[in-house]
């Protein structure tokens, strides 16, 4: 095994459709790919499916057949139209919590990073915000106003911060003491420009692969919320909310719950397996194939 | 020790660079840790000088004080004065300091592999100095990154300069870094073990090329280094430092043909040669200096290296040594100078 990959680097460079990176990965391939499959048929949903919330009670806890693919539930809405549309509010709060935690994170964290002072109030800040349960945030915060998708972001977002700020905020140190920036400095860099230039790109690599577990943990935790009613309003498809509303008939119309619940499963694994394959390529220290 | 510095041969300048008193200090935990006490020196333009001694001695720690590097959260310079060309460095703003820094006074490391910033191509990376202190366009500040990378010898520059650094190797790096450290013309280069990741022949082509750009542009140079060898071939004068002090200053040649201290003449016999052996056929092992480095927790009572000191006296435990300054120049921190002088080259 190394032998071959040994002469392979060696071997001049060969040409594949695949780029170097990608190459030898599949977890980071594999996850990718279905990513793409899921984003793909959320942004296409509206064309491929009729209407999720038309309910024909003809169609009632209809098994899945030849023209109710996914069958249908209590009040005849098509499992199918439901299951594709639902994946758009998964999505969109998962990508959505992933990039605004990782932005607010780096920002707050390569401060906290460099001013020792802000560090010491702000690390306190992020220990009171890491108490909250977002669940119990949710909650909370539909209670006050009148709940919605971003509601819902803002929610899973804000307990998510601390975690990040955390992992930027010990990079950074660590960064900082590198040669490099030490050489920047030496070099009559000022501040901003060491922090713009030589800590942030650096940083990035971590932050990135924190983010994709951040966005899976965000689609679980949405699911969540509209299973017990916190999240996004009911007339809004979303699949915490069709199992939420299946689970009664759960024993005479499994495919109800089947059907949204594979599309969870199947989402948090994509994100999660492109989470691993870049960790793996992005941070050398991890796995280095030998 | 003032009145020793107006009996250099060079008195008739005004040095460039002079630190005198230096006393830098780190913060661990409750421990205080005393890396530089009472370091002076003196650097003239166009020079170069030679600071040796081992590990932890604090040749470094001087070097990343002089440019103020050293983090505050760390450690700091806790006495002395530094002066630059007249103007007092520890008393600069951080505006100025930045300034000061990369332009007047620029650096070069000891760790080629980590000293490039690894998302950075070198080419903008060199351009990035240009830039702070010349205020060229990008463009511009490329192009004379360029020409810096031919200057250091770096085959087909504009093509290297594209390369991240993962894709140059050790000796490469280290080009990099001093066509960096030329990139504004700096009056001083301080160059911190420059050549002691390099393998041996990368090392002579390195030490080569900044004894080239040290006769080409007229930059003074304060050389770190472990390695006589390195001194011997680059250096005009040489300071030997032993727990953060200096113990011996004199030209190159005065410091090999008379060696005064006995911890210069210990670094000497510990030189492996070939054919040199003292005491006749049968010895023909390595010699060493007995004992470790003083803790540097605490100050040190008497002379730091008396413990390990083969002629040390009564006097030597108890008293510091006075700096005491020959004729030519030739400085040395040892109650017992003389004697040495009399017993001629170590080997």
């Amino acid at each position: 095994m190394s032998a071959t990959t040994n002469l392979a680097a060696i071997a001049p460079m060969r040409r594949t459709w695949m780029p170097r990176f990608l190459r030898g990965r599949p977890a980071l391939v594999g996850g990718a790919a279905l990513l793409i499959v899921l984003v793909a048929i959320a942004i296409a949903s509206p064309w491929l499916t009729g209407n999720p919330q038309a309910i024909s009670p003809l169609n009632r806890l209809r098994p899945p057949s030849a023209d109710l693919w996914f069958g249908a539930d209590q009040l005849g809405r098509d499992i199918y139209a439901r299951t594709l549309q639902g994946a758009r509010v998964s999505l969109l709060v998962g990508v959505c919590v992933a990039l605004l935690s990782a932005a607010i994170g780096l920002l707050v964290g390569v401060l906290c990073g460099f001013y020792r002072r802000l560090d010491a109030v702000v690390m306190r800040l992020m220990d009171a915000l890491m108490a909250i349960p977002s669940i119990l945030l949710a909650i909370a915060l539909t209670t006050l106003v009148r709940g919605g998708v971003l509601l819902v972001i803002v929610a899973i977002t804000v307990p998510e911060i601390p975690r990040v700020v955390r992992l930027v905020r010990s990079v950074v140190l660590t960064l900082r003491g590198q040669p490099y920036v030490i050489a920047a400095i030496a070099a009559g860099t000022r501040q901003p420009l060491i922090m713009l230039r030589h800590i942030v790109p650096n940083a990035v690599s971590p932050l990135i692969v924190q983010a994709t577990y951040v966005c899976a943990s965000a689609i679980l935790t949405e699911a969540g919320l509209s299973f017990i009613g916190a999240g996004v309003p009911p007339e809004v498809p979303s699949w915490g909310n069709i199992i939420a509303s299946a689970r009664s008939y759960f024993q005479i119309a499994p495919w109800a719950i089947f059907f949204p619940g594979v599309g969870l499963a199947l989402t948090v694994l994509a994100v999660n397996l492109l989470g691993d394959g870049l960790r793996d390529s992005l941070d050398p220290r991890a796995s280095r194939r030998l | 020790m003032d009145a020793m510095i107006e009996q250099t041969p060079r008195a008739q300048t005004p040095p460039m660079l002079s630190v005198r008193g230096l006393h830098t200090r780190f913060y661990k935990d409750d421990a205080v840790i005393h890396a530089v006490n009472g370091m002076s020196l003196d650097l003239w333009p166009g020079e170069v000088l030679g600071l040796v001694g081992e590990s932890g001695c604090g040749k470094s720690v001087t070097a990343l004080s002089i440019l103020r590097l050293i983090p505050r959260a760390v450690g700091r310079v806790v006495e002395g004065e530094i002066r630059f060309e007249g103007r007092d460095l520890l008393a600069l703003t951080p505006r100025e300091l930045a300034s000061v820094r990369g332009r007047d006074i620029s650096m070069i490391f000891q760790e080629p592999m980590t000293s490039l910033n690894p998302v950075l191509r070198v080419g903008d990376q060199v351009a990035e100095t240009l830039q702070l202190h010349q205020g060229l366009s990008r463009r511009a500040a490329l192009a004379r990154a360029i020409e810096l990378l031919d200057l250091v010898r770096i085959a087909d520059p504009a093509r290297q300069a594209r390369e991240y650094p993962h894709r140059l190797s050790g000796g490469m790096r280290q080009r990099v870094m001093i066509a960096m450290a030329l990139a504004c013309e700096p009056r001083l280069m301080i160059a911190d073990e420059p050549t002691t990741a390099l393998d041996v022949t990368v090392q002579a082509q390195i030490l080569e090329l900044m004894a080239d750009l040290n006769r080409q542009t007229g930059a003074a140079i304060l050389m770190i280094t472990h390695d006589l060898g390195v001194v011997a071939e680059m250096a005009d004068r040489v300071i030997v430092m032993y727990a953060g002090n200096a113990v011996e200053e004199a030209t190159v040649h005065d410091l090999f043909a008379s060696p005064l201290h006995p911890y210069t003449r210990g670094l000497m016999a510990a030189i492996p040669r070939r054919g040199a052996w003292r005491g006749g056929a049968g010895a023909q092992t390595l010699q060493e200096i007995p004992g470790m480095v003083p803790s540097l927790r605490s100050p040190i009572a008497g002379c730091a290296f008396a413990r390990r000191c083969a002629y040390a006296t009564a006097r030597c435990h108890e008293h510091a040594p006075a700096r005491q300054v020959r004729p030519n120049g030739h400085a040395v921190a040892c109650w017992e100078a003389d004697r040495m002088e009399q017993l001629g080259k170590p080997i």
